[in-house]
């Protein structure tokens, strides 16, 4: 999504707030602190609440459609990033700020799912054992609970409470917490030679010690 | 003496009106060099909402702190040959009158926001 960062003609800085609202992210702006939500473009919370972004065009597409349409476009320097791979030597690499963590993709499809702290946030990786391509990062603080999960065949079954949900979209399928859904968090993949360049102090799993 | 007022009027709005010309001139030129840099306040330091106690919308979740996924402050870009990307690669573009941007999904898959403008718009892009 593409917002004017403007109000009142006034531009705006904003923020990543750290929190979701309706699975969604929220931001959080520099001049008042107000708290915004992604999919309304609508502060929720602050001295701006009910205040509203406008939402400018865009387009969701691949890059040889964009560059045929404006071949002389800007590209976002992603120098760093690599784009194309072979997932099954690579890590899910799971950044939040002060920590991070590389989880071998081979190790982790070997047992499923990890549930882990990364920055002090309790979280849960999942793989699909039978395609590396799915894959998926979630918070692991439910309601009342902490979520101990484990992948059956059933779906990922938090042991907490016996519920169960869909291992990536998050979806509550059964059990006290059927009606919820996991919160995800963000992640990417990264060649295991590229980590340490990108994240010197980063942890890797699991644990070479 | 009466003549040499005249005079200095006249060159005085003369100079009043080249100044307003050239600021006409330098607010109209497009803006597509890099933007000034952005005044970044300490999210610690800045009102925060919740830890101020004002009542959360249901549904609420607070999972990190702010910006510890820290956003793209300030973008660089490069041009198409300069790059070497997949085609089916997913893009979010914007398209100006004059200028389009292009950002691949894969770095906003971890970063989650780009703080940036196009001619002289300021937008931000999420993902």
């Amino acid at each position: 999504m593409v917002h004017r960062r403007e109000l009142n003609g006034e531009e705006i800085v904003l923020g990543n707030q750290g929190a979701l609202w309706g699975s969604a992210m929220t931001w959080w702006d520099h001049e008042t602190g107000s708290i915004w939500s992604q999919p309304i473009g609508e502060a929720i919370a602050g001295p701006l609440k009910g205040q509203q972004l406008e939402l400018l065009p865009s387009t969701l597409t691949t890059w040889e459609a964009w560059r045929t349409a404006h071949p002389d476009t800007l590209a976002l320097d992603i120098d760093g990033w690599r784009t194309a791979f072979d997932l099954s030597d690579m890590t899910i690499v799971v950044d939040l700020g002060t920590d991070s963590v590389a989880y071998d993709i081979p190790a982790l499809r070997a047992v499923g799912v990890v549930n882990d702290q990364v920055a002090g946030v309790d979280i849960a990786v999942v793989i699909d054992p039978d395609d590396d391509a799915r894959w998926a990062v979630f918070s692991r603080l439910l309601d009342d609970a902490l979520a101990d999960f484990e992948l059956t065949v059933d779906g990922l079954l938090d042991k907490t409470t016996g519920s169960v949900f869909d291992p990536f979209l998050g979806v509550g399928r059964s059990g006290p917490l059927a009606d919820q859904t996991l919160d995800k968090l963000p992640a990417f993949t990264s060649f295991p030679e590229d980590y340490p360049t990108f994240f010197p102090e980063g942890r890797t799993w699991p644990p070479t010690d | 003496m009466k003549q040499y007022r005249t005079i200095i009027a006249v060159a005085t709005a003369g100079t009043l009106l080249i100044a307003l010309f050239v600021g006409v001139l330098l607010t109209s030129a497009p803006q597509d060099g890099p933007p000034p840099a952005l005044l970044l306040a300490n999210p610690d330091l800045t009102y925060d909402p919740v830890s101020a106690g004002e009542q959360m919308p249901a549904g609420y979740r607070q999972l990190l702190a702010r910006d510890q996924i820290a956003p793209i402050y300030n973008p660089e870009f490069t041009t198409p040959s300069e790059v070497d990307w997949p085609d089916q690669m997913l893009v979010i573009g914007v398209a100006g009158a004059n200028t389009s941007k292009v950002y691949p999904i894969t770095p906003l898959n971890q970063r989650e926001m780009v703080i940036d403008s196009l001619e002289g718009i300021p937008i931000l892009v999420t993902w």
